[in-house]
């Protein structure tokens, strides 16, 4: 059976992405797509076509990375700074698109961009209020008043600087 | 699933966990006030151990020579500020200690043990607030030794607080308190005399170790650097978790690290310095091999690789009376 080098993935909204295997084998999802030969036809993911773009050039930008890895080419080295730090701001800016960029590579299983956006959201919220965290992650105090009082009482503290 | 409702979707609890899993100890204990998930999330043992063992960050924690508090330093953020932190310890401690100076025994798993009076001993976690007194051994072998040994340092899976007295006989009663058990037992050895100069022990690679004179073969005792003959042995530290020690040779301080533990070959001096009296190495600097120093007025960095060159100072340090680095953790003393 011929197999090409290529891998296409079709977003929830129906957009192709047809992307090199070597790219895409950094998720482990689609790896073992590949490796269980169930990668020929297009791959439908429930992710969308403005996530998947981002997780695709992320993944792109890594691979060139670290082929390039033993090359000590400074001006490739510093475009890919600057890249990751624009990645980083575009991500840190834009909750929608972080919040399904989490969701695309813990799906996908890309170990370093779920590390990376979970380092992003940590710096985002380690200096926010628990009202604040709530609002964020669309979470609802369930505390009791009398449990809310003991929380509050404990580590009321830990509100001050 | 509609593709419009994919952001509006909440983050699945793993991802939460790993979220938290990268936050400091202090805004964790303000989000322990977020709901009940969070705060058994937070609380729960395994995520403890999980962030001690996945958080580097280290805080530096001085004692104030002038008074009952400390001054806590986050040595890996950019810049070194000082955050003044009470010792909740004075209402409990009711002996008379008038001209005692509150010191540090030492550190391990984000605890630190300190002693603000004497024969007092506290643990504590600074980060967290929680504390607890180590109650007095209840067995006393020579009620007449007064300046007993004192360490603190973990194994595994608990903490240990360590009291070494000395009989007239060359022979001692080490007195072991569990923070796990919270109970004492003790272990009886002859042979040794008290070393000549009274430090803390250092607890590195799970065992304690002090310099004492030795007298018989009872504990495991370990190889010195072949050089340090002609030294003065000065006292035991961890640098970079590695056992360190620490040797004066005329004016010049020396510090050698056992890279690997156990292995004489391995020792390897890492830090020289011209003023003896006036600087202590800390830890590691940033992922870099130069060193955290500290004098009596500021805190330096030291570049010991490269003779010749001048330290750097990087914050001013307040009257300071002992000096401990520790890790941030959740973990609790009780």
């Amino acid at each position: 059976m011929a197999t090409t080098s290529t891998v296409k993935l079709r977003s929830g909204d129906n957009e192709v992405f047809e992307v090199e295997k070597q790219v895409m084998i950094q998720s482990g999802t689609i790896r073992n797509m590949i490796e269980d030969d169930a990668a020929d036809g297009e791959i439908p993911l429930q992710i969308s076509s403005r996530n998947l773009a981002k997780v695709v050039e992320w993944c792109k930008c890594m691979q060139h990375r670290d082929r390039n890895n033993n090359n000590d080419n400074k001006e490739e080295e510093e475009e890919e700074e600057e890249w990751e730090k624009k990645f980083d701001e575009e991500v840190s800016e834009d909750k929608d698109l972080h919040f399904g960029l989490l969701l695309a590579a813990n799906y996908l299983e890309i170990p370093a961009l779920l590390h990376r956006l979970c380092q992003l959201a940590a710096d985002i919220v380690k200096g926010k209020t628990p009202e604040e965290i709530r609002r964020t992650f669309n979470i609802k105090k369930d505390f009791t008043p009398e449990e809310e009082e003991a929380v509050m009482d404990e580590h009321g503290w830990a509100f001050h600087d | 699933m509609s593709v419009s409702s994919e952001n509006n979707k909440t983050i699945p609890h793993e991802i939460i966990f790993e979220i938290l899993l990268r936050l400091p100890v202090k805004s964790l204990c303000r989000f322990k006030c977020v709901s009940s998930s969070w705060l058994a999330l937070i609380s729960d043992p395994q995520f403890v151990m999980l962030q001690l063992h996945r958080n580097k960050r280290r805080n530096l924690i001085l004692s104030n020579l002038s008074g009952n508090s400390a001054y806590n330093y986050s040595i890996d953020e950019e810049k070194l500020v000082s955050v003044e932190l009470d010792f909740p310890l004075e209402q409990d401690a009711n002996r008379d200690g008038s001209g005692y100076l509150a010191r540090i025994v030492g550190s391990c798993n984000g605890l630190v043990c300190t002693t603000p009076k004497p024969k007092i001993f506290f643990v504590l976690n600074p980060l967290t607030r929680e504390s607890k007194r180590i109650p007095d051994v209840p067995f006393e072998p020579f009620p007449r030794s007064s300046d007993d040994l004192y360490g603190f340092g973990c194994t595994a899976e608990d903490c240990k607080f360590i009291k070494v007295s000395f009989g007239l006989k060359p022979n001692m009663s080490v007195a072991i308190f569990s923070l796990r058990m919270n109970s004492w037992r003790r272990v009886l050895a002859s042979g040794y005399t008290r070393p000549l100069i009274n430090v803390p022990g250092t607890l590195t690679n799970g065992a304690l170790h002090w310099r004492l004179q030795k007298h018989g073969e009872r504990f495991k005792e370990f190889p010195l650097p072949d050089a340090s003959t002609s030294f003065r042995f000065f006292g035991t530290g961890v640098l970079g978790d590695c056992l360190c020690l620490q040797f004066f040779k005329g004016k010049m301080k020396e510090h050698w690290i056992m890279k690997e533990y156990g292995v004489k070959e391995s020792w390897t001096r890492v830090f020289i310095h011209q003023d003896p009296n006036n600087v202590w190495p800390l830890c590691l600097w940033k992922n870099s091999t130069k060193l955290l120093v500290i004098n009596r007025k500021n805190l330096l960095v030291c570049d010991c690789n490269n003779e010749g060159s001048e330290d750097v100072a990087v914050a001013d340090v307040p009257n300071w009376n002992s000096a401990c680095v520790y890790v941030e953790s959740l973990v609790s003393p009780n």
